[in-house]
């Protein structure tokens, strides 16, 4: 047989198996679930780069085995709200392990998922913001280790708690929204139409809570937004100012499938995530990164 | 932070399936040459203007996920406290069937050994020029070519001359 007939026979096999079916909005979540973890990595440079203490040291020698991962999603599985992300202080399989127990243990973690180790700092390298590729800023090595994302029960003190039980080990960088998207109203949108939505929102498994905001309520935080523009406040009354509703997905709820179902509502403008699309904008405002740019360990600007 | 548009959801849907199959050639479960073509193509949509600068954007989602196969199988590995290293022993059993073993060939192909078979299915079916398969095996291009030596002589094929032509070009 000739190499031609290799590849002839190869192509029958290869078209014996069953064809495969990728969903892309998959992969689209999952890129913008990893920029969250690189604006994540960024917050942790700046308050290690300002503050200047790195605790990475010890416990390298410690070995938790961990058999339970029975609050740890698999590859294939997707995290409905991330509360947070906890980075460990250091790469060793001790920490990881060590963090991993607490996670299983904590009663106030509803469910993680872990990213490897490396894809992180390879992340940070590739981002736009022009970290220089290699080599890493030296503080970054402290960035070569695993990260989780967690999903924490509601409760007021989840957060804290978590911290404490964390102790050393590792960080936890909080979600700075407890929504993961909004349904918001037309300006002109009716009482009746506001109410359907309410009673929609109430009635859906895919979603575990829903919050209102109403005119003063947009109002209030428009005044604050735009703060260095009095003229702009002046002339916007809170009725100008649409009404929205902020929800919480379930675990398994589709992102997609639930915005699809509340935008073709009457009176609803859009149903979409956190401004700027992803979860990692609300992390990462562009402000911070070029903060963070111009005071990396090489000291040189993108 | 602009999210590449049309021109990635079509590169998605020409690539995801042929890469997982060929994965599955290679010897991954389906549901791992399901996860490694994704991870790919999500490592791919973050540099995508990179990527879609290359001369052969799949080939590098072929690299990538191989690599992904690779680190799994080699983690599967190391976590096994008995028994043989899968990445170094024989390939492992396609579960499903999905390859059939009618003819010589394919019967052969599913007992070559994990690094043969990778050689075989990136150089073959997908067609990738010898340096990228080198890329993808992590390995020279020379260790490349003797890999696929041994396949092509357990797979009693005619060793061509392409070979040489190729890594010399």
């Amino acid at each position: 047989m000739r190499t031609d007939e290799l590849r002839r026979e190869l192509a029958v096999v290869w078209n014996e198996i069953a064809p495969f079916t990728g969903d892309v909005r998959t992969v689209r979540r999952r890129v913008a679930r990893r920029r969250a973890v690189t604006a994540s990595l960024v917050v942790l440079l700046l308050v290690t780069t300002v503050v200047g203490v790195i605790t990475a040291r010890g416990g390298g020698h410690r070995r938790v085995e961990v058999t339970t991962t029975h609050k740890q999603l698999g590859p294939s599985q997707e995290m409905g709200h991330v509360s947070g992300w906890v980075v460990p202080n250091d790469s060793s399989a001790g920490r990881f392990a060590s963090v991993q127990q607490t996670l299983e243990t904590s009663s106030v973690v509803e469910q993680y998922e872990v990213f490897p180790a490396g894809t992180a700092a390879e992340m940070l390298a590739l981002t736009k913001l022009g970290f220089p590729a290699k080599p890493l800023p030296t503080v970054c090595s402290a960035l070569h280790t695993r990260l989780v994302a967690v999903q924490l029960r509601s409760s007021p003190d989840a957060a804290t708690r978590l911290r404490d039980s964390l102790g050393k080990d590792a960080k936890l960088y909080t979600n700075p929204n407890d929504w993961d998207m909004e349904v918001l109203m037309k300006v002109g949108a009716s009482l009746a139409q506001t109410r359907a939505i309410q009673a929609a929102l109430a009635a859906d498994h895919d979603l575990t809570s829903s919050r209102f905001v109403d005119h003063q309520a947009a109002y209030d935080v428009f005044k604050k937004d735009f703060s260095d523009q009095p003229a702009l406040v002046e002339s916007t009354k809170p009725s100008d100012l649409p009404e929205s509703f902020r929800v919480r997905l379930a675990p398994a709820a589709s992102r997609a499938t639930v915005e699809h179902r509340y935008g073709v509502f009457p009176g609803v403008d859009t149903a979409a995530g956190p401004p700027g699309g992803t979860l990692g904008d609300a992390f990462f405002p562009d402000s911070l990164a070029q903060q963070v740019c111009g005071t990396n360990d090489h000291g040189s600007k993108p | 932070m602009v999210m590449a548009g049309e021109e990635f959801d079509e590169f998605f849907r020409a690539c995801f399936d042929p890469v997982a199959r060929a994965l599955m050639l290679a010897g991954a479960e389906r549901e791992l040459a399901h996860d490694a073509t994704q991870e790919a193509l999500v490592r791919a949509l973050r540099r995508w203007r990179q990527v879609r600068e290359l001369g052969r954007p799949d080939g590098w989602v072929y690299v990538v996920a191989m690599n992904y196969v690779r680190d799994r199988w080699r983690r599967q590995a190391r976590g096994r406290s008995h028994g043989p290293d899968r990445a170094d022993g024989r390939a492992p059993v396609d579960p499903s069937g999905a390859i059939a073993t009618r003819l010589c060939v394919r019967d052969a192909i599913t007992t070559l050994p994990p690094r043969q078979r990778q050689a075989v299915v990136l150089r073959y079916v997908a067609d990738l020029p010898l340096f990228d398969v080198a890329a993808a095996m992590g390995c020279s291009v020379g260790t490349v070519k003797s890999t696929l030596h041994a396949a092509l002589r357990a797979l009693q094929v005619e060793l061509a001359d392409e070979e040489d032509a190729d890594a010399d070009g």
